[in-house]
């Protein structure tokens, strides 16, 4: 343990991560766009079957490489073991690392950027997984911000290749560039319409993975949705981009119309959905995570329709993270009580919706 | 988010293939109406191998899973259907024989098109992306024909990946 919550290597890191500050019309569909690169070194096992030894060497041989790259001073090295339950429960939801890494066990790592939402996990599934998230629908973009810095650690490290499969990976379905980009998106007129069984199946076929964003397994909360591909063996990694684009494209198609359908038809339920949602985050005296999450995108919904004033989507967006379990805690609350904290997230969601009226 | 088809409560988490001689009946099922039929068993096995899948959840009624291991980590193929993880880049070529029939499924081909960070020259073969759209359509429909549905969903899957 590092101690203190006060002493903690996380206070080096920005406070808030960029995605949770994005409020711009373009993020009001596509929260955020995450890109992540797999890498594994020749003569290792893959990590789970990689003994403690080998993994507190392969964790101590990435630090080096990090130093040889002169990168250190750009971000903090956090070895999980050293850490307590709520820090790395704290980075889970700050998005630094994958719910994976926290749940394994033994030596790994990550190395996570102070000022942007970069991170490097070190034994994860392959040795090493680089990824960034942007706010907005900007694949290219972060695919580019982190290549340049994969291909550093190429040069300093023997990634493992094969002439017929490309990067080998420890899960067979990331092979070739091992490449995989997810899309964040938050669609609560499509949940609505019911259009998100047709968006799903279509994009499905289209070979995305669909699932809930927040939550376990096939709940959906806050109605945020996670389409992820991958260029596999059969495509370019410029090809998977372009086709994650148009992706991106189409569900923000499909999502304002379900919106307009909403606003014109019937819209009496849309209306009584919005400002039940504002009435209870502008009273309530107890408030739990999981309901947080539909409140704020019901809210979020009202704001991006011009339904609810007096707050913006920045300040929802920074609320879906500041309103998070650890981070809760973590900001100075030492109880772990739950109602206790239930009753201090109340407590935020109204100072934060004071202002807020709902005019449609 | 398709639905069960048993049920239609919930959603459907679980693509299930039954093979009755060359007759595939296929529905997609949650988990509650999975068990239910009697699928449990299988269930776990292929739960994992479907989350390598990630796409599309698939379970099969009879789990016929080779007896092989890895003579570098140890790593047997049972333990690879049932994380949907190799345990060392040796793997790739001690399991060939049973992983290229995975390949082909997952990603339609079975050799990489690009080989590093996308920009590599495409790969010609058999296996390369060279088929065109009309030549695999043709192909599908005479699979479908006759009945081989095993190529049909081969050919399917190359179908999609263009």
């Amino acid at each position: 343990m590092t101690g203190t919550i006060a002493q903690s290597a996380i206070r080096q890191l920005a406070p808030v991560p960029l995605w949770a500050q994005a409020g711009e019309i373009e993020h009001a569909v596509i929260l955020s766009t995450r890109v992540r690169i797999a890498r594994n070194l020749s003569g290792e096992k893959f990590p789970a079957k990689m003994d403690t030894e080998s993994r507190v060497r392969m964790v101590r041989r990435i630090a080096d490489t990090i130093r040889l790259l002169g990168i250190e001073s750009e971000g903090v090295l956090f070895s999980l073991p050293t850490l307590s339950e709520l820090e790395i429960a704290y980075l889970v939801e700050r998005r630094a690392i994958s719910p994976r890494l926290a749940r394994m066990e033994g030596p790994r790592a990550a190395f996570v950027w102070k000022d942007r939402d970069r991170s490097l996990m070190i034994c994860e599934e392959d040795h090493l997984r680089l990824c960034e998230i942007l706010p907005g629908l900007k694949p290219r973009q972060v695919y580019e911000n982190i290549l340049p810095v994969m291909d550093g650690f190429q040069r300093l490290l023997p990634f493992v290749k094969s002439e017929t499969l490309g990067y080998l990976a420890a899960c067979p379905a990331n092979l070739g560039a091992a490449v995989r980009t997810s899309l964040f998106c938050h669609l609560p007129g499509l949940m609505m319409t019911k259009g998100i069984q047709d968006l799903a199946s279509s994009a499905a076929d289209a070979g995305f993975t669909i699932r809930g964003f927040w939550g376990e397994g096939s709940d959906v909360l806050g109605n945020t949705f996670q389409f992820t591909d991958g260029p596999g063996l059969s495509h370019r990694v410029s090809e998977m981009l372009t086709r994650i684009e148009s992706i991106g494209q189409e569900i923000m198609e499909r999502e304002a119309l379900a919106r307009i359908d909403l606003q014109t038809q019937n819209n009496y339920l849309l209306k009584d959905r919005i400002s039940r949602a504002l009435g209870i985050l502008r009273s309530c005296r107890q408030l739990q995570d999981g309901e947080t999450l539909a409140l704020l995108s019901a809210v979020r919904l009202g704001v991006d329709i011009g339904w609810v004033s007096g707050i913006d989507r920045e300040a929802i967006s920074l609320l879906t993270f500041k309103l998070g379990r650890a981070r809760l805690e973590w900001s100075g609350l030492t109880d772990r009580d739950s109602d206790r904290r239930n009753e201090i997230r109340a407590e935020r969601a109204r100072e934060a919706f004071t202002n807020a009226e709902f005019i449609a | 988010m398709k639905m069960c088809e048993s049920c239609g409560q919930r959603p459907a988490e679980v693509e299930f293939v039954q093979i009755i001689g060359n007759l595939h009946k296929r529905m997609s099922l949650c988990r509650q109406c999975a068990a239910s039929e009697g699928l449990s068993q299988h269930f776990e096995i292929f739960r994992r191998l479907a989350h390598m899948f990630e796409q599309q959840q698939v379970m099969q009624t009879e789990a016929d899973v080779p007896e092989v291991v890895c003579s570098q980590c140890r790593t047997s193929f049972e333990e690879f259907a049932r994380t949907g993880l190799l345990g060392c880049p040796d793997c790739y070529t001690e399991f060939k024989e049973h992983l290229t029939p995975i390949l082909r499924r997952m990603h339609g081909v079975t050799r990489a098109v690009v080989s590093n960070t996308g920009e590599n020259p495409e790969k010609s073969g058999e296996d390369g992306v060279r088929d065109t759209k009309a030549e695999l359509k043709t192909r599908l429909e005479k699979a479908v024909a006759e009945e081989n549905y095993e190529l049909a969903a081969e050919l399917r899957d190359r179908l999609k990946s263009l």
